[in-house]
């Protein structure tokens, strides 16, 4: 169903936030529990050891939370 | 490139031009984690909490969307600190939540693939595994690029009368 485009305004868009470190670690615990099952310790020991190597079906959901980890950048 | 006088002005104008754009296809809000200084291990811009977001349209596809990006000095005395955007997750999902085009690029970590690339993943239906597997180079691809695609060619409902300039820009 198509919906109109309606007159919304910079002025209406949401503001963001700076997430304390809390927060952002809720947010990767989160993922680590919705997208593996596991906590976000478990998931950071997992992919440090190579097991989500091969895992093709999975792959996205493991880059999209490795890159939320300081250790996947190199420089 | 996004500049301002300060590290945390530069920031503020870069979210800014992002959730803009965004705005033109959801009304989910973009956080910033990281911090508001130099530092190697980049700061991320997310959308949703990192979960996926429902969009408007008969495709009925999600959006998921990372950006990572470094704060760097210019030396230049009108703008001296600027935004340099050096990685992003874009996944594009169906309705139950199986990716079907990933845009990944992630130069400066441990990847061993680090040119932009695209995989099209399960919900894309492609039938050989070679192209299935494969990184698919891209060079590096802008979000307003993306959701320019989205609209005019995937069956997205834009949100906004005015996406068509914002997403120019």
């Amino acid at each position: 169903m198509l919906t109109k485009p309606t007159k919304i305004t910079d002025e209406d868009l949401p503001q963001g936030r700076m997430l304390t470190e809390e927060e952002d670690r809720e947010m990767k615990e989160n993922l680590a529990k919705k997208n593996f099952g596991m906590t976000l310790d478990e998931f950071t020991e997992a992919w440090k050891a190579g097991e989500f190597e091969g895992d093709r079906e999975r792959h996205g959901k493991v880059v999209a939370l490795a890159m939320m980890l300081p250790e996947y950048w190199i420089e | 490139m996004t500049t301002g006088r300060s590290p945390s002005e530069a920031v503020a104008e870069y979210r800014h031009s992002i959730q803009r754009m965004l705005s033109c296809v959801t009304p989910s809000v973009v956080d910033v984690a990281g911090g508001y200084y130099p530092s190697q291990v980049p700061h991320r811009l997310t959308l949703n909490g990192g979960m996926p977001v429902a969009l408007g349209g008969p495709s009925r596809f999600k959006l998921e969307f990372q950006q990572y990006y470094r704060i760097l000095e210019t030396g230049r005395p009108d703008a001296l600190w600027m935004v340099d955007v050096v990685g992003y997750y874009y996944a594009v999902h169906d309705s139950e939540e199986r990716e079907v085009l990933l845009y990944h690029w992630h130069p400066h970590a441990i990847s061993p693939v680090v040119i932009p690339h695209l995989h099209l993943e399960q919900g894309a239906h492609v039938g050989r595994v070679e192209v299935r597997d494969a990184h698919l180079p891209t060079g590096e691809v802008s979000l307003n690029t993306i959701l320019r695609v989205l609209i005019e060619e995937m069956g997205v409902n834009p949100r906004r009368s005015d996406w068509e300039s914002i997403l120019a820009e």
